[in-house]
């Protein structure tokens, strides 16, 4: 189900440490019918619909949908910066 | 999408800023947007802005130049007043080309006279989001 709740973001910078106590995420590429089929799972028309939830209609086309292989979380990744920014959902 | 499935292509115009009185815009366009979202109702409030956007819903087409001419006609009327309204609220704007496809049935890819002629007069960035399917 789509999440309602205000999501309040830690947006991780390949060269930051990603917050205090925080672990740089291992993430993994998922195919485009895996990032569609992820996006439906959790509420969204498909992948396109969830990245502009996260990122809005200035920057969705920066952000490729990755998953971490140790929790599971989708993330959004930044193609030049790697800006790592967590969704709070999962596969 | 399956192998024999045609492309499906969505064009979207978005305007974006701090703040948009979309009563005002209402009332100064004569286009009805698709869709309009405050900042607040974005995820993560560092990429979050005021946003209108007009979309032509996803098409199935051989060519991006259908839908995008479809919007930018839809829109060409408009363009001095879009003009003044990314002006008076320091707008952005974009046009964003959503592809889905399988690999062997790619549409054919051009930016039409017209499509750049829209882009240039509202010095909008043109984005392409693609989602290429490999699987049979």
């Amino acid at each position: 189900m789509r999440s309602t709740i205000f999501y309040k973001s830690s947006i991780m910078c390949p060269e930051g440490d990603g917050g205090a106590g925080s672990e740089k995420p291992s993430l993994n590429n998922v195919s485009n019918s895996e990032a569609d089929k992820l996006a439906k799972q959790n509420g969204y028309k498909d992948a396109h619909d969830l990245k502009e939830a996260y990122v809005g209609k200035s920057d969705m086309s920066k952000f490729n949908i990755k998953v971490d292989s140790k929790t599971g979380q989708i993330y959004l990744e930044g193609l030049q910066n790697g800006a790592q920014i967590p969704t709070g959902l999962y596969r | 999408m399956k192998k024999n499935d045609n492309p499906k292509v969505m064009v979207e115009f978005n305007l974006w800023g701090e703040f948009i009185d979309f009563d005002e815009f209402n009332r100064l366009l004569n286009v009805e947007p698709t869709n309009t979202k405050k900042k607040a109702e974005y995820k993560v409030p560092e990429y979050a802005h005021d946003t209108w956007e007009l979309s032509t819903g996803y098409v199935e087409t051989m060519a991006i130049s259908v839908p995008f001419e479809a919007l930018t006609s839809q829109l060409s009327r408009e363009i001095d007043q879009i003009n003044c309204l990314k002006e008076k609220y320091c707008l952005h704007s974009n046009l964003i080309v959503v592809i889905k496809s399988h690999i062997n049935k790619m549409p054919e890819c051009i930016l039409t006279e017209n499509c750049i002629k829209f882009a240039s007069s509202t010095k909008s960035e043109i984005h392409f989001d693609t989602y290429i399917f490999e699987e049979n």
